[in-house]
């Protein structure tokens, strides 16, 4: 492993010549007989015409190397949302989805965050959802509609930090044309998504035909270009 | 060109794992790992459809090989990834005579790189401190060369060892076909230097593959417990993956059960996920009975609180003035 590794590291002192730093380039090749990753590869811009002159990534495949990676992967998670424009605090639980592939709503007065996307303040979408009404009675997000565009809101997470966003949009939705995969993407930049049911209930479904969305982006990225909702 | 047999496992929540005994002979190579989440004794029943088993299609014998991609055909180009699945040979990588990597080892994966679909030299040799650029300045004779054939979509191409022990290599297409939300792909290789194994996850045989044969199964998000186990029932290679939400996760048994040399080699994709099929968040019709009307009342609550201010101002006003 080690004499490729040093034709790398060769590469490397060459080109770091000018700068006068072989001994750089010695601990580079130190430090790329460890992890594999730092290695310099050849002739791999004639393959990958989209990056002219990149090396060919190498890392390892191994498993332990891949729970190690997960291992060093922390994941917050929110544990309670506050409102203070329409007076809500709720708890919030991670979920997933039903035997319908649909989003596994908590009951009542509890806040669902779908564990499958991003967590708030993370890139992608991060989606909290809970009941207009539950069982006949008020359910957490009774009054999400009547948010507005600069509202605040906070999301307490479980390491204790308080994450701050301002409500960007406010919209009711059919539910036939909700926009799923963009209200759930995996990555992009940092939304928080928070859905309901509203528009026009129908007794005999026991359901409503519309969702309420309210978009929310974290405040200091909100402040910093202005909102444009 | 190649296809793969899908086999649904039960979606609950709570599958995992099968707790098995792993026989304790020199010739098994078990990379059990911790398992994150915790551990339900329930065990999975498979799904009624026996799945097939497809072989990755070999490398044609055609020697028409495209050499360099043009560029600005990225649309039809594949991302391509190497795996290195012969035990204990570090190799120097070419493709069409040109060096892919050097001093590539065992279990690692080298790419992605983009290739326009056709028909590659790949050829491997003993790594060389001194490899040259291009395989034609090499005096040593290749440990194994073919012609790969590269589709349109994702693969990886594996060097391994056949049922012989020979190496040779494979390519497989990637599939990431979409899941249902909550799910996840795990697709078992058995590029071992053995015969036919049957492939389990969570306990649950997905099929029997020979050497360079693949299965795939969906299984929910999680951890999952993925074996190989031959014919002697013994299990050859193991190890507890987790997968997240829309993720493919492609595991290669690589190595010679008989040398202690096998284990398990992880690739991971993403882009697999779909959304929820809906957010059902309400089933009481209290917005519509409810809060319209008291929305309403509101709104003549304040109107009629406005009149009764504004009348008892314009009182006062007439009574100061009076005074």
């Amino acid at each position: 492993m080690n004499r490729p590794v040093a034709h790398g590291a060769i590469v490397l002192a060459i080109s770091l010549a000018t700068v006068g730093s072989i001994v750089t380039a010695q601990s580079t090749r130190a430090s790329g007989t460890t992890g594999g990753s730092g290695r310099s590869t050849l002739g791999s811009e004639a393959y990958a015409p989209a990056a002219p002159g990149a090396g060919v990534p190498v890392r390892s495949a191994t498993i332990e190397s891949d729970q190690a990676a997960a291992a060093a992967r922390v994941i917050q998670q929110p544990t309670r949302i506050q409102v203070g424009a329409i007076s809500l605090e709720a708890e919030v639980i991670p979920v997933g989805v039903d035997a319908k592939s649909q989003f596994d709503v908590p009951a009542a007065t509890t806040v669902g965050w779908y564990r499958y996307g991003a967590a708030p303040g993370q890139p992608g979408a991060s989606v909290l959802a809970a009941h207009v009404d539950y069982g006949g009675a008020r359910g957490a997000f009774y009054d999400l509609s009547k948010l507005e565009a600069g509202d605040r809101v906070e999301v307490e997470m479980d390491d204790g930090a308080t994450l701050q966003f301002t409500v960007t949009g406010v919209y009711e939705i059919q539910k036939h044309e909700l926009p799923a995969e963009e209200l759930f993407r995996k990555d992009g930049t940092p939304v928080l998504n928070l859905i309901t049911c509203g528009g026009t209930f129908n007794p005999e479904k026991h359901s409503y035909n519309a969702n309420v969305v309210v978009t929310a982006e974290p405040a200091d990225a909100v402040s910093a270009q202005g909102l444009t909702a | 060109m190649l296809s793969t047999a899908t086999t649904p496992v039960p979606a609950t929540e709570a599958t995992t794992v099968t707790t098995v005994t792993v026989p304790t002979t020199e010739a098994t190579t078990v990379t059990t790992v911790t398992v994150p989440t915790t551990e339900a004794t329930t065990v999975t029943t498979p799904a009624t459809a026996a799945p097939t088993v497809t072989t990755a299609a070999p490398a044609p014998a055609t020697s028409a090989a495209p050499l360099v991609p043009e560029s600005g055909m990225a649309a039809s180009q594949a991302a391509v990834q190497v795996l290195h699945g012969v035990p204990g040979a570090e190799v120097d990588v070419y493709v069409n005579g040109k060096a892919l990597t050097t001093g590539f080892n065992t279990g690692e994966i080298a790419g992605p790189v983009t290739l326009t679909p056709g028909s590659y030299d790949v050829a491997l040799f003993a790594a060389d401190a001194r490899a040259p650029e291009s395989s034609s300045d090499r005096t040593d004779e290749p440990i194994v060369e073919q012609n790969v054939a590269v589709g349109a979509d994702p693969a990886t191409l594996v060097a391994h060892l056949n049922d012989q022990g020979q190496p040779t290599l494979t390519a497989f297409k990637e599939d990431l076909a979409p899941v249902a939300p909550g799910q996840s792909r795990v697709v078992l290789r058995n590029l071992m230097a053995d015969g036919p194994v049957d492939a389990s996850v969570n306990g649950s045989i997905v099929g029997s593959i020979g050497a360079g044969q693949e299965v795939s199964a969906v299984v929910p998000a999680g951890t999952a417990k993925v074996e190989f186990v031959g014919d002697d029932g013994k299990v050859l290679t193991t190890a507890n993956v987790t997968v997240g939400d829309g993720e493919l996760a492609s595991l290669s048994a690589i190595g010679a059960p008989a040398s202690s040399t096998a284990q398990i080699v992880i690739e991971r994709f993403t882009g697999l996920s779909t959304a929820p099929a809906g957010v059902p968040t309400g089933d009481s019709g209290l917005l519509g009975l409810d809060d319209d009307q008291t929305g309403l009342k509101l709104v003549f609550g304040l109107m009629i609180v406005l009149a009764l201010s504004g009348g008892v101002v314009a009182f006062r006003r007439q009574r100061s003035s009076w005074s």
